[in-house]
């Protein structure tokens, strides 16, 4: 039993070095930030960006197929990496891990259980500020995966699809290539047999390598 | 503790600092009431159901089981104790018919029906069974009042029981906790100091993983939807320590004299809330079991006496002790 911890550190392991290329290419030219308005930060043609973000929701579960399901809450936090290609329209590649923490009870006396998950997904973003000439930068993003999970203290695990919506605006920061980002994000978990779906708040990190920032004055760098 | 000085009258007006950050305090509390008041909206935790305790000692055809009459009588009166309604039936009673003639008589309940079972098992490469105290020895593989593993989940499908939890204190009672959802990274047969699991190659272990916690996601059956606690896995033996002994645990089976002692004992409320539930149930015995059972015969020549408790892979969460 002892030898089954090394298979989940390893795959761990294996999944943030997976992330490691993309991240080369900050050896491109260091990024220009501009003073001015908080809200326009991403210039056009901004390439590659990776990110680090921290989220917490508040999930739904049920079991749909069984007499006296129950709707229950349960709170999920996560924290990710990715990476991001393209600039009003692109891709993603995420990596996240995942607490869903137990839900409350039900009138029948039981409770969801809750579960540690790695997720990795493929995403399609699109900055609907951008391509709609609005003043700042607003995104939307949909994702789709798969999770190992796994119920705490247990040795039991799972797999499940996940999908994620997003929107999100961005926020420029006092450092040179740094920009946050602020989400509204609703999480998916489709195990077998129940389902997850939740609203909730990231907070992200996101790191331009090259010249990605647009000055206040909406001219390119 | 701080004193609080409380602003005199008319001093809010002045734009005193100190009352604004009583107001920010106020508002806090404000919210954090709020917050207890949306708690208390969800339905408060308190344990009833109904519990079958079944315990088969005195066998016409098997080996006598001294400890399990101790075990019944013992956890009929801890669940009585606890709320929930109970039926102790041991020995000439504890038959198949019997249970059948329950659960029927239980056909729509509503609310968490437990059964337990103290008592022997019985295994076939495709089938695990429970042995009343009628149980025959085969004939022409009628397997004439054994109880199945597909028979139990199969009564409780036809008899409408919505919150099932079976637990189970006999050999290979493993049989009767299906992963379900989940793929339970356990070996069946565990036994570390024999399997040589760490000679396994790493990649070799994580494929293995994967490959099960998919094909638990393809092929998931949710069955009864029972939430089992089994004392053993599937191909291995639970034990009783003989009355003679000075353990703890004499006179009793191994893994519910564990469980009985979850009622009680602190650690096995992990997360402080005052109940224990099937999970926490299962985590306290496989931790007691391993760390005291299994060590003591860590070194033994026979490794059949080393063994785990299971659980099964779903959901759900039962509450099934609520903690002094």
């Amino acid at each position: 039993m002892r030898g089954q911890r090394l298979p989940l550190g390893l795959l761990l392991l294996l999944a943030v070095l997976a992330q490691a290329p993309a991240q080369g290419n900050s050896s491109l030219s260091p990024a220009t930030s501009t003073s001015g308005k908080w809200f326009t930060p991403l210039a056009d043609n901004a390439g590659f960006a990776t990110t680090v973000g921290y989220q917490f929701a508040v999930l739904a579960t049920i079991e749909p197929g069984r007499t006296d399901a129950a709707w229950l809450p349960q709170l999920l936090h996560r924290v990710s990496l990715s990476n991001r290609y393209g600039d009003q329209l692109g891709l993603s590649t995420n990596l996240a891990l995942n607490s869903v923490g137990l839900s409350l009870f039900s009138e029948y006396y039981y409770r969801y259980r809750g579960f540690d998950s790695l997720a990795g997904s493929l995403g399609f973003f699109a900055n609907i500020g951008q391509l709609t000439g609005l003043p700042f930068d607003l995104e939307a993003e949909i994702s789709g995966g798969a999770a190992l999970a796994m119920y705490p203290d247990t040795y039991m695990l799972f797999f499940m699809p996940v999908l994620d919506a997003a929107v999100r605006l961005f926020l420029r920061t006092p450092i040179d290539g740094l920009v946050l980002s602020f989400s509204l994000e609703a999480p998916f978990f489709l195990p077998a047999h129940s389902f997850s779906v939740g609203g909730g708040l990231s907070l992200r990190l996101v790191y331009l390598p090259v010249s990605r920032v647009r000055p206040a004055s909406g001219n390119q760098p | 503790m701080k004193a609080v000085n409380w602003p005199a009258p008319g001093q809010r007006a002045a734009g005193c600092s100190r009352v604004a950050r009583l107001d920010h305090l106020a508002g806090l509390v404000s919210l954090a009431l709020s917050l207890v008041l949306i708690a208390c909206a969800f339905p408060q935790p308190k344990i009833l159901g109904t519990a079958i305790v079944f315990g088969a000692s005195d066998y016409t055809l098997f080996k006598d089981l001294p400890a399990t009459m101790a075990d019944a009588i013992a956890m009929d009166a801890l669940l009585t104790e606890q709320g929930w309604d109970s039926r102790l039936i041991v020995n000439t009673e504890a038959t198949a018919a019997r249970l059948k003639a329950e659960l029927a008589s239980l056909t729509g309940n509503t609310q968490p029906v437990l059964f337990y079972y103290a008592g022997h098992g019985y295994i076939e490469p495709e089938e695990t069974f429970l042995v009343p105290v009628d149980a025959s020895p085969f004939v022409d593989n009628l397997r004439p009042n054994l109880i199945s593993s597909r028979d139990l989940h199969g009564w409780l499908v036809e008899y409408d029981i919505r919150h099932p939890i079976l637990i189970l204190d006999s050999c290979y009672s493993g049989g009767f906790a299906p992963g379900g959802v989940a793929y339970d990274g356990i070996p069946a047969d565990y036994n570390p100091w024999v399997t040589p699991s760490e000679d396994t190659p790493a990649f070799s272990q994580v494929g293995a993983l994967l490959a099960g916690a998919f094909q638990a996601w393809l092929g998931a059956d949710n069955g009864s939807g029972a939430v089992v606690l089994a004392a053993a896995g599937p191909p291995e033996l639970s034990w009783e320590e003989n009355t003679a002994s000075s353990l703890p645990y004499a006179g009793h089976g191994i893994f519910t004299w564990f469980l009985l002692a979850a009622a009680t004992d602190p650690l096995a409320d992990r997360d402080g809330d005052g109940f224990v539930s099937t999970v926490e149930a299962y985590l306290y015995t496989r931790t007691k079991l391993d760390e005291e059972w299994n060590k003591l015969h860590s070194r033994s020549s026979d490794p059949e006496l080393v063994y785990l408790p299971r659980q099964s892979g779903g959901l759900r969460d039962y509450l099934l002790f609520s903690q002094p």
